[in-house]
């Protein structure tokens, strides 16, 4: 009994193992294709910092500035009339060009001071590497805080960067309270401010090819 | 109590068998998925941290602290009836006999101590009134109209340089402090004065720095 059915079922899987390559065979030598492959990777827009600075009349070792990825991260302790200059240049390392925003803010405040600050941003540029190296004494090289904001127009937001392009970004940040109002500078105070500054990929218009039998 | 029956037993190590096959498989599954769940979760997080540059800015109030770590008198001409002690917050000079030309001169270092920040050093003197019992401010011109007392303060860095304006100390950094206390009452004034006492004070304060005029002089 046990030999009837190990039989079968040795039956049952050599058949189908022997008729599916005489089948594949048959069908070889009847039919023929040419086969199109495709394989296409979905572009990813990157941005980096290509440098970075903070100036302030009171720089030095008194703002703690590190980068860690794309994330800059300023600390420092600050009083009525304390402002600072933070400048980026952005660099497109993507393969696309990008629309790059003008930048948001979001605060942690639970002192309720962000009230008190006003920001201000100035874009210059997009510039190519030739470009960029006229530009830069202008709006980047060597330049101090009195200097700021740099003497050159700057561009509006939104703003198309090309691969490989660059964007100047001067931010300049300020803690202003209104004299005798505000009395926030009396008690200890603390405000985490994010600026975000995003970009999305630029669609490129559809060419105007139109459908027309080859010839 | 205390016994365990056979079929008892025998249930224990049957739920313990179905524990250790659970267990495999557990195993395998979280080998399986949590490879899964990691990557996704990390290109999700790629593409969330990559559409973006961001910025924190990490800020606090700067809260000062200032001290006096040293002050000697410097010049002093009178009768030597004094008290005269200082500590870090306090200097106290008391005299009980001065006359016209009477003259004092303090040397006092004040520090902004390495947990405070950048500060701006200032005086405000202040005088009590007897009839409101209060201390009341006043400046130089003040106290030389009231008490026929001249009264000059010069700060010094360092190196010894004089310091225009009102200094500013970084975190850990001292200031040099000159004053200079004169008694210049003419003979009635001096007459009308016999018997008073003056109680005056100078109340160094470090504070925030004023704004910045270079700010927008491009």
């Amino acid at each position: 009994m046990e030999q009837t059915i190990r039989k079968r079922l040795l039956i049952l899987i050599i058949i189908p193992i022997l008729l599916f390559p005489m089948a594949s065979l048959a069908y070889a030598h009847f039919t023929d294709t040419v086969v199109e492959k495709y394989k296409i990777h979905v572009a990813y827009p990157d941005i980096e910092i290509g440098s970075y600075k903070v100036l302030s009349k009171w720089d030095g070792c008194l703002i703690k500035t590190c980068v860690v990825d794309n994330t800059i991260t300023i600390q420092t302790k600050i009083f009525p009339c304390w402002y600072a200059w933070i400048g980026l240049i952005l660099h497109n390392q993507g393969c696309q060009p990008v629309s790059v925003q003008a930048p948001s803010y979001n605060v942690y405040d639970p002192n309720d001071v962000w009230k008190y600050f006003t920001h201000t941003e100035y874009f210059y540029g997009p510039y190519d590497k030739g470009e960029f190296a006229t530009a830069d004494p202008k709006v980047w090289d060597g330049l101090k805080w009195w200097q700021l904001p740099p003497k050159a127009d700057p561009t509006s937001p939104p703003i198309s960067l090309e691969y490989c392009h660059k964007l100047v970004l001067w931010i300049k940040l300020k803690f202003d309270p209104p004299s005798g109002g505000c009395k926030c500078y009396c008690y200890n105070f603390k405000i985490k401010i994010s600026i975000t500054v995003g970009w999305t990929p630029e669609l490129i218009e559809g060419s105007s090819w139109t459908w027309t039998p080859p010839t | 109590m205390g016994t365990i029956s056979r079929s008892q037993l025998g249930k224990s190590l049957t739920h313990h068998y179905t524990r250790r096959k659970n267990n495999l498989g557990v195993k395998v599954v979280i080998t399986l998925i949590m490879p899964m769940l990691l990557i996704s979760m990390g290109s999700f997080g790629y593409a969330l941290l990559n559409d973006s540059i961001n910025t924190i800015a990490e800020l606090d109030a700067a809260d000062y602290h200032i001290e006096v770590t040293n002050c000697i008198v410097k010049a002093y001409n009178g009768f030597g009836l004094y008290q005269f002690f200082w500590d870090p917050t306090t200097v106290s000079f008391n005299d009980s006999n001065i006359f016209p030309g009477w003259e004092l001169i303090l040397n006092i270092t004040i520090h902004n101590t390495a947990d405070s920040w950048i500060c701006k050093v200032n005086y405000t003197i202040f005088y009590w009134n007897e009839t409101s019992s209060t201390w009341k401010p006043t400046d130089e011109n003040g106290l030389l109209n009231l008490f026929k007392l001249e009264y000059e303060t010069k700060f010094y860095n360092a190196t010894g340089e004089l310091i225009v304006g009102d200094p500013e100390l970084l975190p850990d950094q001292s200031v040099f402090n000159i004053e200079r206390l004169k008694f210049v009452a003419n003979p009635q004034e001096f007459e009308e004065l016999l018997g008073r006492t003056f109680d005056i004070q100078i109340e160094i304060y470090g504070t925030y720095p004023d704004p910045d005029p270079l700010e927008g002089a491009a």
